[in-house]
C-alpha cells in the first residue's frame, strides 16, 4: 500500500468520532487561546497534558493538533480584527488584515486567512507524506553557516518591506539588531545590556514587545483621535471573500505554501520567518506593491498560508528524525512520548498505524478549524460594532493579561507598556514596526549562526563560500543589495519621497 | 446616566465596596495552623512548560497530589537560565506552600561561575536523574571515546564539540574529559539541544554531549553513536554505551539532576512530609514508568544536611575546574 493508500487509512482511523469529538474541543480550546495575546498553545498544552492521561493516545494527540491550529487562527483573528498579534507570526497579518477590517472587509480578510491556511496545511501534509525522509535530509546540510546566508538574506528583505523612507527602515533594523543584543552573549554567558535585571538576561521577549508595538500603540493611536471610529462602523461589506478576492490570493496562498513549507523543514526556522518571506516575496513581485500594506487580500493570504505551511514543515524533522525543532514541534514530541510513541526513524517502522493516525489526524486537524471557524466570522466581525470606548479598555486588559501570562512575569508586561509607548512615538514620526520586528527575530539567530561558523572556521570568512548552500545565499544577498542601488526606479522614488516631504 | 442618584446611589456603592473589600479579604484570611499541607502547594518549575524539567515533574505530581490530599500546582517561571523561578521561591515565605523544583545545574555550576548567584535554598530531596552522553555520527571515525583523546591530542582544537553552551551543566562532562586528558576540544555553543542533534546529524560538527533524551532516538535508530555515558552503571537502554567510570575517569559523573527545594527556614514538618510523601511515591513502579518515558530515572535521595553539603561539594569542584579552564578568574 503506497505511501498515500497509508495516509487515507490514518485519515480515516483520526476521523472516528470520539478522536473528532476531541478535535472539536482542542480546536476551540486552541481558537480560544490564540485569541488572547499572550498566552500560548505551549502553556495550554502543558496543562492539559494530565487530563489526557485517561484518555486514548491519539484522541489526546488529535486534542493537541487542534489546538495548534486553533492557536494560530484564533491569532490571526486578533490581528486582523484589532491589530494584536496574538503570535509572532500573526505580525504579518496584521499588516493588510486590520486595514481590510477597517475598510469594513474584516470578513473576508478573516475568511481567507481559513482557507489559506487549510490549503497551505493540506499542501504541507502532501509534501510531508510523500516527501518527508528526502526533505528531512536535505534540511540537514543547513549548518551555521548556511543559517547565517539564510538570515542575512531575509535582513535584505526590508528593502522590500519598506513603505515609506528606506533610511527610517534601516534604522529600525539597527535599531532591532540593538535590542535582539539585550541578553547573555551566545558563547562566553557574558551580560549584555542588563543592567543588573536578571529578566533580561533572555533578551527582550518577541511576544511582548509585539504586543505592545501593534496592539497597546494603535489603541493609543485611536483614542487620540476619538473615541468612536466611524471608518470601522461602515456597512460590512459581505462575510466570506468573493470572487476577485480568491482570484487575487490563489498563487500567493499557493507559493506562500509551498516556500514556508519547504522553510519550515529547515531546523530552527520557526513559524515567524517564513511569513515575513512570503509578504515580501508577494509584495516584491506584485503589480502594485505600493498597495501592501492598506488592505490587500494577498497580504493576508500569503502570511496565513506561511504559518500554517511552515508549522507542517516543523514536523518533518520530527517525525522522520525525532527532533523537535521549535515550540510546536517539541509539544508535539513531549505529548508523543507521554504516550509511550518515540518519534523518529523507528516510529514509523514499529508503529506505522500509529504514525498515519498521526498525520491522518494533523490532516483533520486542520480540517476542523476551517468548520470551526467559518461560522464564527459572523459573530468575529460584530464584536468590532461593540463601540470603542468600551472594546478599547478591554483590548488593553487582553495585552496586559497576556503579556504577563507568556512568563508570569511582571517585567514582561513593563516592556510590553514600554514598548505600546514606543510604537506610538514610531508611528508619529512614521518609523515602521515590521523592519524592526524583522531585526529582533532574524538577529539573535544570525549572530548565533555567525559566531559558531567563526569557532568552525578557527576565524576564517572563507567558509561562507566555500559551502555550496551559503554560498549561492550569500550571493543573492550581494546582489539583492547592489541592484536597488543601481535601479533607477527606486532611486527615482527616494527622489520622490524626499521632494514629497 | 443619571448623575444625580443622590443618597440612594452612594448606598449602593457603599455597600457594595463594602462587599468587594470583604471578598478581597477573605483571600488573606490568615490560614489555619493545621496540619501540613491544609491547602494548594505551588510547585516553581523555573524553565518553560514542555521542557525536559517540566515534563519530568508533571510526570509524577499528580500522584503526590493524590497523596498529599493537596493539589500540588505546577507553575512556571522561566528565565535566566532558572534564577528566575530560585529567585522567586527564595525570597518566599517558609511555610512549604512555595516550593521549586528545578535541575539542580543552576545551583552548583551556575553558582561555580557566579557566585553572585548563590540563592538561599534549602533542598529537601533529589527526585530524579537523567544521564548526558557524548555522541558522534555513526558513519564517522569517531567510533570510541578512545578515538576522540587520541584526535584531539594529535590535533589540538581539531575535533568539534556541541553543547548547550558554557552555563549548561552538560558542558561540564566535556570540560572534565578535557581536564582528565588534558586535550583541547573545540567547542560550539549550540542553545537549543535539539539544533545541536540536528548540527551533529548534518555533519557540521563532530560530536554533541548533552543529555540523552535529546539523542536518545537517534543512538537506537543506529544514526548517531554513544561514546559515553555520565551514569554510573550502563543504562538499560544502552548496553553498548560504556560509562565514563569504565573508560578510567568515574569523576565524569554530572547528570541532570531534578532536586526539590524550598526556602531557607523550613519548618521540619514541611521537609519529612515531602520526603514520606516522595519517598511513597517514587517507589511505585507505574510513577518510576511515568518517568521512564520522560527520559528520567528514578533517583530518590534525603537528607538536608546531606544533601546541602553535596551541592556546596560541587561547587567547590566545578569552581576549580572553572578556574583551570579560564571560564573565570
Amino acid at each position: 500500500m503506497g505511501n498515500l493508500g497509508h495516509m487515507l487509512m490514518g485519515i480515516v482511523t483520526a476521523a472516528q468520532p470520539i478522536n473528532l469529538l476531541y478535535c472539536f474541543l482542542g480546536s476551540f480550546i486552541g481558537t480560544l487561546i490564540g485569541v488572547l495575546p499572550g498566552i500560548g498553545p505551549v502553556g495550554a498544552i502543558a496543562l492539559l497534558l494530565p487530563v489526557t492521561f485517561h484518555v486514548p493516545p491519539l484522541a489526546a494527540f488529535i486534542m493537541f493538533t487542534g489546538i495548534m491550529y486553533g492557536a494560530q487562527y484564533g491569532g490571526s483573528t486578533t490581528s486582523i480584527l484589532v491589530n494584536i498579534p496574538g503570535e509572532a507570526s500573526s505580525v504579518m497579518t496584521c499588516l493588510d488584515g486590520y486595514q481590510m477590517a477597517r475598510k469594513g472587509r474584516a470578513g473576508p480578510a478573516l475568511g481567507m486567512a481559513a482557507f489559506a491556511s487549510f490549503i497551505a496545511g493540506t499542501i504541507g501534509l502532501f509534501g510531508l507524506v510523500f516527501l518527508a525522509p528526502t526533505l528531512a535530509e536535505f534540511g540537514l546540510r543547513f549548518g551555521p553557516p548556511e543559517y547565517f546566508a539564510l538570515m542575512a538574506f531575509g535582513l535584505t528583505l526590508v528593502i522590500y518591506l519598506a513603505r515609506g523612507s528606506l533610511a527610517k527602515a534601516l534604522m529600525m533594523t539597527a535599531f532591532g539588531l540593538i535590542l535582539a543584543s539585550v541578553g547573555l552573549d551566545p558563547v562566553s554567558s557574558a551580560p549584555r545590556f542588563t543592567y543588573g535585571i536578571i529578566d533580561l538576561r533572555d533578551g527582550i521577549g518577541l511576544a511582548q514587545m509585539v504586543i505592545g508595538l501593534f496592539g497597546v500603540s494603535e489603541v493609543l493611536l485611536t483614542v487620540e483621535k476619538s473615541f468612536t471610529r466611524s471608518v470601522f462602523e461602515t456597512k460590512i461589506k459581505g462575510l466570506l471573500p468573493n470572487l476577485k478576492d480568491w482570484k487575487d490570493s490563489f498563487y500567493p496562498t499557493l507559493r506562500a505554501s509551498v516556500l514556508s513549507f519547504l522553510m519550515g523543514i529547515i531546523p530552527g526556522i520557526s513559524v515567524v520567518i517564513p511569513t515575513f518571506i512570503s509578504y515580501s516575496l508577494e509584495k516584491r513581485i506584485s503589480k502594485h506593491p505600493e498597495k501592501f500594506g492598506t488592505g490587500t487580500i494577498e497580504g493576508v493570504a500569503a502570511p496565513e498560508a506561511a504559518n500554517n505551511g511552515a508549522c507542517v514543515g516543523t514536523m518533518i524533522p520530527l517525525l522522520s528524525l525525532g527532533i523537535p525543532t521549535g515550540a510546536s514541534s517539541a509539544l508535539v514530541l513531549g505529548a508523543l512520548l507521554i504516550y509511550g510513541l518515540h518519534p523518529g526513524p523507528l516510529l514509523i517502522r514499529e508503529s506505522p498505524e500509529v504514525f498515519w493516525g498521526v498525520i491522518g489526524s494533523m490532516y483533520i486537524g486542520n480540517a476542523m478549524l476551517l468548520l470551526l471557524n467559518l461560522p464564527l466570522i459572523g459573530i468575529w466581525v460584530r464584536v468590532l460594532k461593540i463601540p470603542y470606548a468600551y472594546l478599547f479598555s478591554s483590548i488593553i486588559l487582553f495585552c496586559l493579561v497576556g503579556s504577563y501570562t507568556i512568563n508570569n512575569s511582571l517585567t514582561d508586561m513593563y516592556v510590553m507598556i514600554l514598548f505600546g509607548i514606543v510604537g506610538y512615538l514610531m508611528n508619529k514620526f512614521d518609523y515602521e514596526p515590521v523592519p524592526l520586528i524583522l531585526a529582533l527575530v532574524l538577529g539573535p539567530m544570525m549572530e548565533n549562526a555567525f559566531r559558531r561558523s567563526m569557532i568552525l572556521s578557527d576565524g576564517s570568512f572563507l567558509i561562507f563560500f566555500i559551502r555550496p548552500i551559503s554560498g549561492i545565499l550569500l550571493a543573492l544577498v550581494l546582489f539583492m543589495l547592489i541592484s536597488p542601488i543601481f535601479t533607477k526606479k527606486r532611486l527615482a522614488e527616494e527622489i520622490m519621497r524626499e521632494a514629497d516631504e | 446616566m443619571n448623575i444625580d442618584g443622590g443618597a440612594e446611589m452612594k448606598r449602593k456603592f457603599g455597600v457594595s465596596f463594602v462587599i468587594t473589600l470583604m471578598v478581597l479579604g477573605l483571600g488573606s484570611v490568615s490560614y489555619s495552623q493545621g496540619k501540613y499541607p491544609d491547602r494548594q502547594i505551588q510547585l516553581i518549575v523555573p524553565y518553560g512548560p514542555g521542557g525536559s524539567t517540566d515534563l519530568c515533574v508533571r510526570s509524577f505530581m499528580g500522584e503526590v497530589t493524590k497523596v498529599l490530599k493537596q493539589p500540588v500546582s505546577i507553575i512556571n517561571r522561566p528565565g535566566a537560565g532558572g534564577l528566575t523561578g530560585a529567585d522567586a521561591v527564595a525570597n518566599s515565605k517558609p511555610d512549604g506552600y512555595t516550593l521549586l523544583a528545578t535541575s539542580a545545574g543552576v545551583l552548583t555550576w551556575g553558582v561555580a561561575l557566579d557566585p553572585k548567584s548563590a540563592r538561599e535554598l534549602n533542598p529537601i530531596a533529589i527526585m530524579a536523574v537523567q544521564p548526558v552522553m557524548i555522541t558522534s555520527r555513526t558513519e564517522s571515525e569517531y567510533k570510541t571515546l578512545e578515538d576522540v583523546i587520541n584526535a584531539a591530542k594529535k590535533k589540538p582544537g581539531g575535533v568539534s564539540c556541541g553543547s548547550s553552551g558554557i552555563q549548561s551543566e552538560t558542558y561540564l562532562d566535556l570540560a572534565l574529559l578535557e581536564a582528565a586528558t588534558g586535550v583541547h576540544i573545540k567547542h560550539v555553543p549550540i542553545a537549543s539541544s535539539s539544533e545541536g542533534a540536528t548540527t551533529l546529524l548534518g555533519g557540521h560538527i563532530d560530536l554533541w554531549v548533552g543529555s540523552v533524551s535529546t539523542t536518545q532516538n537517534l543512538v537506537k535508530a543506529g544514526r548517531l553513536r554513544g561514546l559515553a555515558v555520565s551514569s554510573p552503571k550502563r543504562m538499560r537502554d544502552f548496553p553498548d554505551v560504556p560509562t565514563f567510570a569504565e573508560r578510567g575517569f568515574p569523576h565524569i559523573n554530572v547528570n541532570l539532576i531534578i532536586v526539590m527545594m524550598g526556602p531557607k527556614g523550613l519548618p521540619p514538618v514541611v521537609i519529612k512530609t515531602w520526603e514520606d510523601t516522595l519517598g511513597v511515591v517514587l517507589a511505585r513502579p507505574d510513577v518510576a514508568a511515568a518517568l521512564d518515558k520522560v527520559n528520567y530515572d528514578v533517583d530518590f535521595q534525603t537528607g538536608s544536611e546531606r544533601l546541602r553539603k553535596y551541592f556546596s561539594d560541587e561547587i567547590k569542584r566545578f569552581s576549580i575546574l572553572a578556574k583551570e579552564k579560564g571560564i573565570i578568574k
